[in-house]
């Protein structure tokens, strides 16, 4: 069995640590990314017999490199090429979170969209079409979620455990 | 919760620029691919973050063995697209990475028909409409100025008996305690520190009452709103919009207002500012229209006031207007975006912050600056220069004060207050707005010896106090309802109670001056009042932002303008046959 | 988009209303910030906010208001500007 790595990014405040807590329960490690003052969290993530890395990005807007926190964000991506990459995104602010989608899109690594605070956006009455916009996005995975009422979390560790099970990831191994 | 689109993630995905940068991209990434050492980095990606100018991976690039193919590519692209597009190439891409966003939006998102119209919205729509923004700024204003007037004059009164009476009564007891009734020191500490410190204090309620008023405006975020109006109209004037935003910050105090014009771009831009932020009416004249205002439009007060801030505005505004198109001609009229907080209601908690901490302020300054100005305006009140007095025991009008209060005298003669103790107080009030208080409350005092106070003891006294104080806000709660025109109480037309003291003292003063046009020699003083410089903080302050020829400029520029306006007022009223 | 947001700070006529600018454009305020934040880093925008500073420093003795900062600049609103259209 390999050792998957799975990156988690987002912008602030879009309750990622909130996932990340959810996902990793208390298999968590907190240090400071390599010679910055940057908190790191790791967390391992067991599912249906896979063991994940799960790895809390910092908050950031985009992966321009403009700040300490974008710089890390980026180089971890970039450089150390997780199997993929959960973006959370705050449903009830789509287009200013969709630009670090685009971004992240860009950089090659397949990604997941973890569609959070939708009972926000419910509330305000707004409405995705969350398989549109899967389509719209050549089919990758888009994820409802509501994480501070737990809900969603278990489709995402399913996602994940698919992902990584999947035939061609399998033959990657 | 339905998981969508559980397909492959392993198909590259990728914002598609314009075919014309998708090429170069391809040739870049060909290049980027051909280099070992880049290999570690996705090459498309890389092409993107070269082609928008990182420069971090631009050295790694120009550091790599064989890297001078991929920089070679790299200018070559970069000038194909700068020939094309005419702007640098990251605006370009992170244009259309947002435009990819956008559309990606338009198609999956629905919004509800109302969510867009917040009550925040509805009511910015009103309050700052095209229209109504200045009535309604104009009307709350009004309203605070009632409120300053009407709801705080009771608890003045309160504290003018509290000083007035027992506190002196109980300060003269303890100097004959220690034998020195009588002497120069009790007329320092009566007619010097009491009357003028004291003359200060009786108006921290009405201080408070206002920067209460001012706390609920800010807090809420109407002030906000009260600049974007007003710049707004600034803006039609053809006045640089930014400088309102110092101008309100001048109706608590000029000073930082005069520092807040370094928000603004243009040396220009604040130097014009600068000029016009001393007009704002500032805190400490409030008390100068209060006294004068009760004295000689008791049943008017608050429209008085009000009138005074307006006519601040209206000169600020026409004095830019006038420069703008002398000394300060600029093309450009630069149109801003002001973010409007959203409103919230004011906690309680921040409202007593604010006021609590301005209140401070004022009274801070009145045991400092005012106290220090009263005992040297003593000393120069003590000092006989004519006639047969003697130190601390001479007619006012021998005093050095009055002879050298009396050179300048002349000057305000057409104005309606050409007396000593007017030109005094504002000579004096150079120093700081309350010292014309401070002086006057000075003068008249002395000019109208209290008959001999009974002796009384201290538990008299604070009886007196807890009494009055329980009067004052029974008036002030009848007061209230009257602000907004409902008289619950049936209030009988309040006979005005003939002026007592200082008042009467103050009131015949004008009259002698003007040749019995006292009540528009006020209104003349006040207006001179607003106008004139408002304090050596200020000129301290132009001087260090602004320079000195500028702070000149601005010292006789105010000069000559009250002097003028305050003309206007006296003798265009008494043509018209007012007062 | 980016270019819209730039246009339209040099087409205004007036002074405008950050939440105006969004309806007028049809973005999402937040998304709006975040290109506002872009051309503020390229510096063809300008954002300032009037802060309080410490009075005893800058208004002298007369102001008096003790070592804290000056209590009469409140919040002010946040002001954008373009850079470069003044002579």
């Amino acid at each position: 069995m390999r050792n998957w790595t799975i990156a988690l990014a987002g912008n602030p405040n879009v309750g990622k640590s909130t996932i990340f807590n959810g996902l990793t329960g208390s298999r968590q490690h907190v240090g400071n990314w390599p010679g910055k003052t940057v908190e790191k969290k790791t967390g391992i993530l067991k599912c249906a017999g896979q063991e994940l890395t799960i790895v809390d990005l910092p908050g950031t807007y985009s992966l321009s490199a403009y700040s300490l926190e974008e710089q890390i964000a980026r180089d971890f991506i970039v450089l150390e090429r997780p199997q993929a990459v959960v973006n959370v995104i705050d449903a009830t602010n789509l287009e200013r979170n969709l630009y670090l989608t685009a971004q992240i899109l860009e950089t090659g690594i397949p990604l997941i969209i973890a569609l959070n605070m939708c009972d926000l956006a419910d509330a305000r009455g707004i409405i995705i079409d969350v398989a549109h916009l899967s389509q719209l996005l050549d089919g990758i995975a888009v994820i409802p979620m509501a994480a501070s009422h737990n809900h969603g979390l278990e489709e995402l560790k399913q996602a994940l455990v698919a992902y990584v099970l999947q035939p061609s990831q399998q033959q990657a191994a | 919760m339905t998981v969508i689109g559980t397909a492959a993630l392993n198909a590259p995905i990728y914002v598609r620029y314009q075919p014309d940068i998708e090429d170069e991209l391809t040739r870049l990434s060909t290049a980027i691919g051909q280099t070992p050492l880049l290999q570690r980095y996705h090459p498309r990606w890389l092409a993107i973050q070269l082609l928008e100018g990182d420069s971090g991976l631009l050295t790694e690039v120009q550091n790599a063995p064989n890297g001078a193919p991929v920089l070679q590519v790299l200018n070559d692209s970069q000038a194909r697209l700068r020939a094309i597009y005419n702007e640098d190439i990251d605006v370009i891409l992170t244009d259309q990475r947002y435009r990819f966003v956008n559309t990606l939006v338009r198609r999956v998102l629905t919004r509800p028909a109302t969510q867009r119209e917040t009550l925040s919205d509805r009511v910015d729509k009103i309050v700052t409409h095209r229209l109504l923004g200045i009535p309604i700024f104009l009307a709350l204003m009004w309203l605070v100025f009632k409120l300053t007037t009407d709801v705080a004059t009771p608890y003045l009164e309160w504290v003018e008996e509290a000083i007035g009476g027992p506190l002196t009564n109980q300060l003269v007891a303890l100097l004959t305690l220690i034998g020195l009734d009588g002497t120069w020191v009790e007329s320092l500490v009566v007619d010097g520190i009491i009357a003028g410190v004291g003359g200060v204090l009786v108006f921290v309620p009405v201080l408070m009452t206002l920067y209460l008023a001012l706390a609920i405006l800010e807090d809420s975020g109407y002030m906000a709103r009260a600049a974007f109006v007003m710049d707004r109209l600034m803006h039609i004037l053809g006045l640089h919009g930014k400088s309102f935003l110092p101008m309100i910050v001048g109706f608590g105090c000029n000073v930082p207002a005069i520092y807040a014009t370094r928000t603004l771009e243009t040396e220009k831009d604040r130097i014009l500012t600068g000029l016009l932020v001393p007009f704002m009416s500032c805190s400490a004249r409030l008390p100068v229209y209060v006294l004068l205002a009760t004295i000689f439009f008791p049943a008017y007060s608050g429209l008085v006031v009000f009138g005074l801030y307006m006519l601040g505005i209206v000169a600020a505004i026409g004095l830019g207007f006038a420069l703008k198109h002398t000394l300060f001609k600029t093309k450009d009229r630069v149109p801003f975006i002001m973010e409007l907080p959203p409103y919230h209601l004011p906690t309680l908690r921040g409202i007593w912050t604010h006021m609590w901490e301005r209140t401070a302020s004022f009274i801070r300054r009145a045991g400092t600056v005012i106290m220090a100005t009263s005992i040297l305006i003593w000393l120069l009140m003590a000092i006989p220069t004519r006639g047969d007095g003697a130190f601390a025991d001479t007619e006012l009008d021998d005093s050095a004060f009055a002879t050298v209060a009396g050179v300048v005298a002349p000057v305000f003669a057409p104005l309606g207050f050409g007396s000593w103790e007017a030109s005094g107080a504002l000579v004096t009030g150079f120093i700081a707005k309350e010292v014309v208080v401070s002086t006057m409350s000075q003068i008249y005092g002395v000019a109208e010896e209290e008959e001999a106070a009974e002796p009384t003891t201290l538990v008299d006294d604070l009886g007196q106090v807890v009494t009055s104080f329980a009067g004052a806000t029974i008036d002030t709660l009848r007061a209230i309802p009257l602000i907004i025109g409902i008289d619950l109480m049936g209030t009988e037309a309040e006979d005005e109670a003939e002026p007592a003291g200082l008042m009467r003292a103050a009131q015949s003063n004008f009259e002698v001056s003007s040749g019995g046009h006292g009540a528009l020699a006020a209104l003349a003083f006040m207006v001179f009042v607003l106008l004139y410089t408002p304090c050596v903080a200020v000129i301290a302050a132009a001087r260090q932002e602004f320079g000195n020829r500028w702070m000149w400029f601005s010292v006789v520029g105010q000069l000559v303008i009250a002097w003028i306006a305050a003309l206007v007022v006296f003798q265009g009223g008494r043509l018209l046959g007012w007062g | 988009m980016l270019q819209q947001v730039l246009r339209a700070f040099e087409e205004a006529r007036e002074p405008l209303n950050l939440v105006d600018l969004a309806r007028q454009l049809d973005v999402d305020q937040p998304a709006l910030e975040g290109m506002i934040a872009y051309w503020v880093r390229k510096g063809r925008l300008k954002e300032s906010q009037a802060t309080a500073s410490s009075c005893r420093a800058e208004c002298g003795p007369t102001c008096a208001s003790g070592a804290g900062p000056c209590p009469f600049i409140g919040k002010m609103p946040r002001i954008i500007t373009l850079v470069g259209t003044e002579e």
